[in-house]
């Protein structure tokens, strides 16, 4: 039922981690096929062989780079939306991951009980032509400001930046690090009481948007290099069957309480 | 098998190094520091700040203009033109503050609900306890008193 992509690891604590997630898996009674990708089998040609054999639950294990190409190859591989197919993820961080922020897991023996307990929320996802899929923001960065163009379904701009970010809900918000205030002047400023509103930070949210800079820039999602400007995108809102945490109502300490009373 | 359902983007943000053409809506609130040429339409607030420029009708439940708008406005719950806003075109609002300082050209008109004072005049009861209807009262016409006066005083 559960098919497991491993991340191929890079340093021995990569190893560790596995070892210790496949530990974690089987005493939690989620233990199914595992796999890693290698230069002889591609992430595609892997996921392509979990859909053929009947698997359901396809499980990233790996950090959010890794887990960001496995949803790609797994939307990438199905020709039509399958709610049956869902996806679960067992991060390898948990301070600094989009990804363990979206399951709401903070360490590795809650990432296997939410697996098991299996609560899943329809994840939206963003799509880049040619069907580049994202679950995690995709960045935009040059020390020197450019020019970029921005072409939403009622209306178009201009404007110039030095970061852009563009998240799965397909929000952009964009910045021109040079025409802010340094932040000795923003101290300062709120030293004496005064508020600094950030004048030059602008966010919009749409369904399908095209981007387009001056000169052209590569597009980074986990710091790694997936397009260039420009780009066309577009959100999916309910593609991706994602197995995340049950919401809980829990007074602060009592949680702990019982665990206590209970050993 | 439980499914939810994916959150609400968030509002907004023209900055003022931004120059937008077209229809800018947004079912959150909208802040302007840039220059829009179009519509700008929002169900919640619209702040249009010192720094930014609108030329096209700005519609909204709560409009601040603290920058410059050549159009029209419709605020359904209220309007605040601060002292560095400068409003040239028409403005519709159930609640209007015009701080000192600020410019505005054009026409004013006052959304009243007109069912909301229905009853409100329906509500209101005289000392004795009976209900009347103060529209009414208002559209009777005032008698000539005076007028009957100095002709009684001719005679």
């Amino acid at each position: 039922m559960y098919y497991y992509l491993l991340e191929p690891p890079k340093s021995r604590s990569d190893r560790i981690f596995q070892e210790q997630s496949k530990r974690f898996v089987t005493r939690f009674g989620v233990a199914g096929e595992m796999v890693t990708p290698n230069p002889a089998r591609s992430i595609d040609e892997l996921i392509e062989i979990a859909l053929a054999k009947g698997y359901v639950t396809i499980v990233s294990v790996g950090s959010d780079r890794f887990a960001n190409k496995v949803v790609s190859s797994l939307l990438g591989a199905l020709s039509s939306i399958d709610h049956r197919i869902v996806f679960g993820c067992i991060p390898r961080e948990y301070k600094n991951s989009t990804i363990a922020t979206l399951c709401h897991v903070t360490s590795l023996e809650q990432a296997c009980e939410v697996l098991r307990s299996r609560y899943i929320r329809v994840q939206p996802v963003g799509v880049i032509s040619p069907k580049k899929y994202f679950v995690t923001p995709l960045s935009l960065q040059s020390k020197e400001p450019f020019q970029m163009f921005a072409q939403f379904p009622d209306y178009q701009l201009i404007s110039d930046a030095t970061h852009i970010t563009l998240n799965p809900k397909l929000t952009l918000t964009w910045t021109n690090i040079h025409k802010q205030l340094s932040p000795f002047k923003k101290w300062t400023q709120e030293l004496f009481g005064k508020s600094t509103p950030d004048l030059y930070s602008s966010s919009f949210t749409s369904s399908t948007l095209t981007l387009e800079t001056n000169p052209h820039q590569s597009i980074f999602c986990e710091g790694e290099i997936i397009a260039k400007t420009p780009i066309q995108a577009t959100v999916i809102p309910d593609l991706l069957h994602f197995i995340v945490k049950r919401d809980t109502l829990s007074v602060q300490g009592k949680e702990e309480k019982d665990r206590q009373t209970a050993d | 098998m439980r499914i939810g359902t994916p959150e609400n983007g968030e509002g907004t943000v023209v900055g003022a190094n931004v120059r937008l053409q077209g229809t800018l809506k947004d079912t959150q609130d909208i802040t302007v520091h840039g220059t829009v040429e179009g519509d700008v339409v929002s169900s919640k607030s619209v702040f249009i700040t010192e720094s930014a420029t609108v030329k096209g009708p700005v519609i909204g439940e709560t409009v601040t203009i603290g920058g410059t708008v050549k159009g029209s406005i419709e605020a359904k719950v209220k309007l605040e033109i601060l002292p560095s806003g400068k409003v040239s075109g028409s403005i519709a609002a159930a609640t209007l503050i015009i701080n000192a300082g600020a410019q505005f050209n054009g026409k004013c008109g006052m959304q009243v609900d007109s069912k909301e004072t229905h009853t409100k005049s329906e509500e209101k009861t005289d000392v004795s306890g009976s209900k009347f209807d103060t529209s009414k009262e208002i559209a009777e016409p005032i008698a000539p008193i005076e007028k009957e006066k100095t002709d009684f005083e001719l005679e």
